[in-house]
């Protein structure tokens, strides 16, 4: 039930108005780069276009998670919904399936189009392109979790939408320094406190698979696949469950 | 096991050791952009090579000082940047009548808006829009090296973009050694450039100019010359429409240094490829015919001093 209200009013929204614009937006100009008889130009102009899918999915996507439960608190419609037979752990759980469904509808209408951009273009694989679908769901599932329980520690909802991002651009945009910084720790006292810590933290890098739909990268063995999307709805389980125990101990009103 | 920490705590376990298998494999593997380390390739991929050429057109546009037409101009004076031409690193492709793309002023107001903005064509390393101004009343004086270097950063952040861009690497080493005087950094960006694009022969042509005119080392400039060669019949003897401008320029330095040496037969032969490619066949014909009448001297004087 709450899932279902969750979704409905993502579409009811600018969310929905927002991803169809971007949709239009990227078959447009795939269409008109496929159109422009420029064949070198068509994968670097499909690589813009899933960037800018990527940038503007993941906002939606954090937006609506971040939301959900400080609206709830100052409408006061959070302690209508628990007033009804439902616990808190269901209701936690239903934002989070909601955002994912809405997420998934998101990135349905978005890859249709850009699929068929690509499909004009004669760009890509479909088995790399269900990869990095898959993927990016699992992403913003993982990003959505986080938003979540972090709007459970009461954060304001632009605060825990900068966190997110920032904790996400790190991961996908500064892997491998990342990596290399806490290698250079290698035997030392630090290494295990350090790497404790970089292993901990939300690897959005995993599930960034934009080269395989671009057809730019070899396909990914299945079992690597099958271990990120693991590794996404583990960690993004991980993230529910904390809030949930928060969510259990804390009164219902903020006042 | 009920409780939902200790839940969270057994699920974050199952991520983390996930995450122990994957990232090293993922992060530092092949086939994944985090490999590259570039934060622009990982953001936009191949796209971020549209950026790279407009921060190259940019470059240009400065080196015009912001005299450059707009999408709506006619632009058959700047078909190919300006100062890439200048610098050798690509052929010259404009219109020369065409890079007063304004006309003439319809009326007068136009011609009194553009005493407000630039409108004539100039470039940085000729004194740019400010010698221009003083041509009435000073004369023209060349620009500083100062003025030049507004390129740079721009030039710069193009090659960061798109490493693979070889005309970056070698347009801004020109400008580099040639006016202002910074060899060591324009053959350390060329060693750059090279090390992205290890087949590249423009590149290595550009470090074949720097051993011969800066380092005055002929044998060296031959020796990465001949490299280059080598490169462009691996890379584009095979190709329906070759650079035969990049070759041009291949051979025309070997064959200058060869004269140079007087090994005539050599700089013959290097002249004779260059006349397939030269829009002026006829001037390296005679250029030929000189070397084989000096060849001919130098063979019958050697003939002649070896008589008893």
């Amino acid at each position: 039930m709450v899932a279902g209200i969750v979704f409905r009013e993502a579409l009811r929204k600018q969310e929905g108005v927002a991803v169809i614009f971007i949709a239009a937006v990227v078959l447009c100009v795939l269409l008109a780069t496929s159109a422009g008889g420029r064949p070198e130009m068509t994968r670097v102009v499909a690589e813009l276009c899933l960037a800018l899918i990527w940038a503007v999915t993941t906002a939606l996507s954090l937006f609506l998670a971040a939301r959900q439960l400080p609206d709830g608190q100052r409408k006061r419609t959070l302690p209508l919904l628990l007033a009804k037979p439902i616990c808190r752990s269901e209701y936690l759980w239903g934002l989070a399936i909601g955002c994912a469904l809405a997420n998934a509808a998101a990135l349905g209408v978005c890859y249709s189009t850009f699929g068929l951009g690509l499909l004009t273009c004669g760009v890509g694989s479909g088995l790399g392109f269900a990869q990095g679908l898959i993927l990016h769901w699992c992403a913003l599932t993982l990003f959505s979790c986080l938003a979540v329980s972090l709007s459970v520690w009461r954060l304001p909802g632009a605060l825990n939408v900068g966190l997110c991002l920032l904790v996400g651009l790190l991961m996908l945009l500064a892997a491998r320094p990342l990596h290399q910084g806490v290698g250079a720790f290698s035997g030392s006292l630090l290494e295990t406190p350090l790497a404790g810590i970089y292993y901990l933290l939300p690897h959005f890098e995993l599930l960034d698979a934009r080269d395989l739909v671009t057809g730019n990268g070899a396909m990914m063995p299945l079992g690597i696949v099958v271990a990120s999307i693991a590794y996404a709805l583990s960690a993004s389980a991980s993230l529910l469950k904390l809030a949930e125990w928060r969510f259990n101990l804390q009164p219902l009103s903020s006042d | 096991m009920r409780h939902p920490l200790l839940q969270s705590l057994a699920l974050a376990l199952v991520a983390f050791a996930i995450s122990t298998t994957l990232v090293p494999a993922v992060v530092t593997g092949t086939g994944n952009r985090a490999r590259s380390g570039n934060v622009f390739a990982l953001a936009l991929g191949e796209g971020r090579k549209i950026l790279a050429y407009e921060f190259f057109v940019k470059a240009d546009a400065y080196f015009h000082s912001g005299y450059y037409p707009s999408v709506f101009d006619q632009a058959d004076g700047f078909k190919s940047p300006h100062m890439a031409a200048d610098a050798g690193a690509i052929a010259d492709e404009n219109d020369e009548h065409g890079e007063e793309f304004e006309g003439e002023p319809r009326d007068l107001i136009e011609r009194i808006g553009r005493h407000f903005r630039p409108a004539s064509h100039t470039h940085l390393d000729e004194g740019g829009a400010a010698a221009a101004d003083d041509e009435h009343g000073h004369g023209l004086e060349l620009g500083s090296s100062g003025e030049v270097r507004e390129i740079l950063p721009w030039l710069r952040l193009s090659a960061i973009l798109d490493p693979s861009r070889e005309e970056t690497y070698t347009t801004t080493a020109y400008w580099l050694r040639a006016r202002m005087n910074r060899v060591d950094e324009a053959e350390k960006f060329l060693r750059e450039g090279l090390r992205h694009n290890p087949q590249s022969y423009t590149i290595l042509f550009e470090l074949g100019r720097i051993a011969d005119e800066n380092r005055k080392d002929p044998g060296q400039a031959q020796r990465i010359w001949e490299l280059a060669l080598r490169r462009w019949t691996e890379t584009e003897s095979r190709k329906q429409q070759p650079d035969r401008f990049g070759l041009g320029q291949i051979v025309m330095g070997l064959g200058a240094l060869a004269e140079r040496a007087n090994r005539h037969g050599e700089a013959i032969h290097y002249f004779t490829i260059l006349k397939t490619v030269s829009p002026n066949p006829e001037a390296i014909q005679s250029r030929i015919d000189e070397l084989r009448t000096k060849s001919v001297v130098t063979t019958s004087e050697a003939n002649g001093s070896s008589l008893p």
